[in-house]
């Protein structure tokens, strides 16, 4: 199978649509003692779509394609058995830059876009990404005001003086886009800082999700977010395939969503502080994960 | 579907008599005109059983798209799944045992591979070796369009179809959910599906006391 790498916005901004209200539809049949059997599937080719998802640290009227990756998700959605797993990286580990020699991977977005992050991250993981979607801050933003909201769940109780100061608890935490963008952002009170931060990252990307299947069965709702995918965002991928991706992340089934944040320990190079990764459990990771979107140990 | 007069006619009467004994579920067939005049009596008059016919509509259209595209484009997807309606549940030489990729026409090889596999929900399986025939009672399809650029790039047909099965298994059988659908060359191909299927005795077949 020859891949086609392809970027476009962030992944789960499929989901960033008006909620709509559900028109005339046809008239349900369900009724109480009636056995009800389903069966769902989709043909989206591979099987297993491998998106990464990067957060773009880019100010407003700034380029959000040359800029750096402040979230890095590898993404893994299986279509057959509706599982799906993401490999967070964290954004200091340093790492080979095709043509750049070695550098924070975060960097492989300004030097060459999101097709030489894609290959920088094919080189610590093995895994080739499908397509590359990247939202800038104020997109992620939006996109959850736009679902009006998602409920995040912490594992951490921490707050930044700048970008929440009511902080954080423990348990679920409702929050609008402002919200959700500080939940993924913010590291300093975090026991291990930007490996609690990608978590969190992972943490908002369930959360997003479970609207987009809360919301999927609303006439319209996936082919709004693909919409707003294509109109604000620099999507270059047929819409076609869009729309049966967004038919993709609404299919993932919750109880079968795994994910991992790659470990590594903190280090020095020419001054400046960066995250050596393991490039054993990157490469476990990936191979585990490549036929199934499934993680089985961290 | 090929049928004698002579089945024809104890179609007729099977169905009349479903009919008259309550069978249908109350609320859901309202609409549909009476299958007979005088549904207290044993039908005397055999008319000639009719299938529902396809209902299709346009639904939620995200895009743009001009009014008689929209229509064209519920047409022919309300076509593909009426499609499948036939081959996988109505038509066929009933009883019928084989639903082979043949029940499922217009899917893409991998979709009918796993609708085939989904066989005992896709298609009329399990009850279709008891049973002589199948009469439709309502075909309904709704397409929700996303048309990004003026062109339609999918389609989400949100369908109904109610059956009744006559024979030793008399059904009344509701098939719901939704088909993704993407244009192809020629026509739109039948890429995914959420289906979900109902059934239900017939206050006849309970009267006899027939196992589900």
């Amino acid at each position: 199978m020859i891949r086609v790498l392809r970027k476009a916005a962030l992944g789960l901004a499929l989901a960033g649509a008006l909620l709509v209200v559900p028109e005339g539809t046809v008239q349900p049949t369900g009724a109480a003692l009636v056995k009800v059997e389903r069966a769902q599937a989709l043909d989206l080719s591979p099987d297993v779509v491998w998106i990464l998802a990067l957060g773009s640290d880019a100010r407003p009227g700034g380029p959000v394609l040359r800029s750096r990756a402040d979230a890095i998700q590898l993404v893994g959605i299986n279509t057959r058995t509706g599982a799906a797993t993401s490999i967070g990286v964290p954004r200091d580990s340093w790492v080979a830059i095709p043509g750049h020699g070695s550098n924070r991977i975060n960097a492989g977005l300004y030097f060459g876009g999101p097709q030489l992050m894609a290959r920088a991250v094919q080189g610590l993981i093995g895994i080739e990404p499908d397509y590359v979607m990247v939202s800038s801050f104020w997109g992620l933003r939006g996109m959850v005001d736009a679902i009006g909201g998602i409920t995040v769940q912490s594992a951490h109780a921490f707050s930044d003086p700048y970008l929440r100061r009511q902080g954080f608890r423990v348990g679920p935490n409702r929050v609008q886009g402002l919200g959700a963008l500080a939940f993924s952002r913010i590291r300093k009170d975090l026991p291990r800082g930007d490996f609690d931060r990608s978590a969190n990252q992972q943490r908002t990307l369930r959360a997003i999700h479970r609207t987009v299947r809360d919301n999927a069965a609303r006439p319209g709702f996936l082919d709004r977010g693909a919409l707003a995918v294509l109109r604000h965002m620099d999507a270059q991928v047929k819409p076609g395939d869009l729309f049966l991706l967004a038919r993709a992340v609404a299919d993932v089934e919750p109880g079968k969503v795994t994910g991992c944040v790659l470990a590594g320990s903190i280090g020095n190079v020419g001054g400046a502080s960066v995250v050596f990764p393991s490039r054993t459990q990157a490469r476990r990771l990936g191979d585990d994960a490549r036929n199934d979107a499934t993680i089985s140990r961290c | 579907m090929i049928r004698s007069p002579q089945r024809r006619a104890a179609i007729a009467a099977a169905v009349l008599s479903i009919v008259a004994a309550g069978g249908a579920c109350a609320g859901e067939e309202e609409a549909e005109p009476p299958a007979s005049s005088s549904d207290s009596q044993e039908p005397t008059a055999e008319p000639e059983p009719k299938d529902a016919r396809l209902r299709a509509r346009v639904g939620a259209v995200t895009g743009e798209l001009r009014p008689e595209r929209r229509r064209a484009v519920a047409r022919a997807v309300g076509g593909a799944v009426d499609r499948w309606f036939e081959a996988a549940w109505l038509a066929g030489d009933y009883p019928r045992t084989k639903f082979g990729l043949g029940a499922f026409p217009g899917f893409t090889r991998e979709a009918a591979g796993r609708a085939r596999a989904d066989r005992r929900l896709l298609t009329n399986r399990v009850l279709g070796g008891r049973v002589d025939d199948v009469v439709a009672r309502r075909r309904e399809v709704v397409v929700d369009i996303f048309s990004p650029a003026g062109r339609p790039a999918g389609a989400t047909a949100r369908f109904r179809m109610v059956m009744v099965t006559l024979g030793q298994a008399e059904r009344r059988v509701a098939v719901r959910g939704s088909l993704v659908l993407t244009p192809g060359p020629e026509r739109w191909r039948i890429t995914g599906y959420d289906v979900a299927r109902d059934v239900r005795a017939t206050k006849r077949s309970a009267t006899k006391g027939e196992k589900s």
